[in-house]
């Protein structure tokens, strides 16, 4: 029989304690201590975590797994909206300072302690709002009124872009920078105006992906990076999608949840290298469009809150996602 | 033997499932609190200490299909405006 060495050209390492995962990934070794063979694995899941005190749908969302914040969105029965906030620590949730208008279908990005949340139906119109981690304040309006636009960026340097017309008749293309003081159109319009489009990244360095125009109702695969200036086409994503949750930079990136065709209701993900999308082996615990994610989070560590089901119910539901490199042990089962 | 065990369950939330769990087993929610979980030993295991209530196939298959249908219900008796605002719920298979 070959040996290990006839076979890749190299003896197993022989260690008596294992290297850190990051480091071992595609390796193998032989721990001394445990009389075992390990090697190192990129492992991805979902995760259950405490329930959100509302259900809710479209809401608005930013930080990240461990410091997010949601507000706004329609909540059950008869779908009242709300203006409700509620931040989640990682561990519990609390509720916090009412949003300044009660909207759903609305542009949210920031962090816990520093969010802007923007537009919405039925009433958002051009108002934008600022979180400081207590309380909202208004800011000064956008230039074009819109719902279901993407954001990216923080409180000093923003950006929302794409959206659709209040009610949603037409999609908008138009992007608007937020300096920290006021909205100011930019020069660059997405190639694919389209509402429900998920952002990422920052006001110079952002991605859009997904989206969705009607009718005839079309669930977008366009995947578009914005440099400050102008927004490019770039890999599409496998299908399209609508209403999914975000997390993370134009570089690495993390679209999952939303509706997609033929399932309505998706619990994948996808992951965004720069350069390519490809589907992650997680699937989210409860399948979900309309949810909250972690627009300052990671590719690798992001959060999914509330949401609408396949039946279509609001839910509470709340899921940690983690994608990291674990040191396992070969076993012959 | 069956690819899957369907019980019911309420997502009480924070290890109601963790991540050893997702990679031990197949794990998915259905409406109606039905819970699609991979038949093996954890899989079961998950279930019984979730105190969840185990269904034939056809039974977790008719509340999904109940709930949906409600939901379909739901949705034809909004406003045209409010239809265009949310789609009608599409029919739910159990694996």
């Amino acid at each position: 029989m070959a040996t290990y060495k006839e076979i890749f050209g190299k003896k197993v390492q022989y260690l008596s304690s294992d290297p850190p995962a990051s480091a071992g990934e595609g390796q193998v070794w032989y721990n001394s201590t445990s009389d075992t063979f390990k090697t190192s694995l990129m492992t991805a899941a979902w995760a259950s975590a405490p329930v959100a005190p509302t259900p809710k749908r479209s809401g608005g969302s930013a930080g990240t797994q461990t410091a997010n914040v949601i507000w706004g969105g329609q909540t059950p029965p008869g779908n009242p909206i709300t203006n409700i906030t509620a931040e989640y620590n990682g561990s519990a949730w609390t509720t916090s300072g009412t949003y300044g208008a009660s909207v759903y279908g609305l542009c949210g990005f920031g962090t816990q302690t520093a969010a802007i949340g923007q537009g919405g139906h039925p009433g958002g119109g051009p108002t934008a709002f600022e979180y400081n981690g207590a309380s909202w304040a208004a800011t000064p309006g956008v230039n074009t009124a819109c719902s279901t636009a993407g954001g990216a960026g923080t409180t000093a340097a923003g950006l929302k872009f794409g959206g659709a017309t209040i009610p949603f008749a037409s999609t908008i293309n138009a992007s608007e920078e937020w300096t920290g003081t006021a909205w100011t159109t930019s020069p660059g319009n997405l190639n694919t105006g389209r509402g429900y489009v998920s952002g990422f990244g920052t006001q110079t360095a952002a991605l859009g992906a997904g989206g969705y125009t009607s009718p005839p109702t079309v669930r977008h695969t366009s995947t578009e990076t914005y440099d400050g200036l102008t927004w490019t086409a770039s890999t599409a994503l496998p299908i399209g999608r609508m209403q999914g949750a975000a997390s993370g930079t134009q570089t690495a990136a993390f679209y999952y949840g939303g509706s997609t065709i033929p399932t309505s209701t998706a619990g994948d993900g996808q992951t965004w290298d720069g350069l390519a999308w490809t589907t992650s082996p997680a699937s989210l615990g409860t399948p979900r469009r309309n949810l909250g994610g972690s627009p300052a989070g990671t590719s690798t560590v992001a959060l999914a809150t509330c949401g609408t089901d396949a039946s279509p119910t609001d839910v509470t539901n709340t899921e940690e996602f983690t994608n990291v490199e674990t040191v396992a042990t070969i076993t012959t089962s | 033997m069956a690819l899957f065990i369907y019980g019911t369950a309420t997502n009480y939330g924070k290890n109601f499932f963790t991540h050893e769990d997702r990679r031990n087993f197949f794990l998915r929610g259905y409406p109606a609190e039905v819970w699609v979980v991979g038949n093996n030993e954890k899989g079961a295991l998950w279930l019984a200490e979730k105190n969840g209530v185990e269904k034939t196939k056809a039974e977790a298959q008719a509340l999904v299909t109940a709930e949906i249908e409600a939901g379909k219900a739901a949705w034809d008796a909004l406003s045209d405006e409010d239809q265009k605002r949310r789609s009608r719920p599409g029919d739910v298979t159990i694996p």
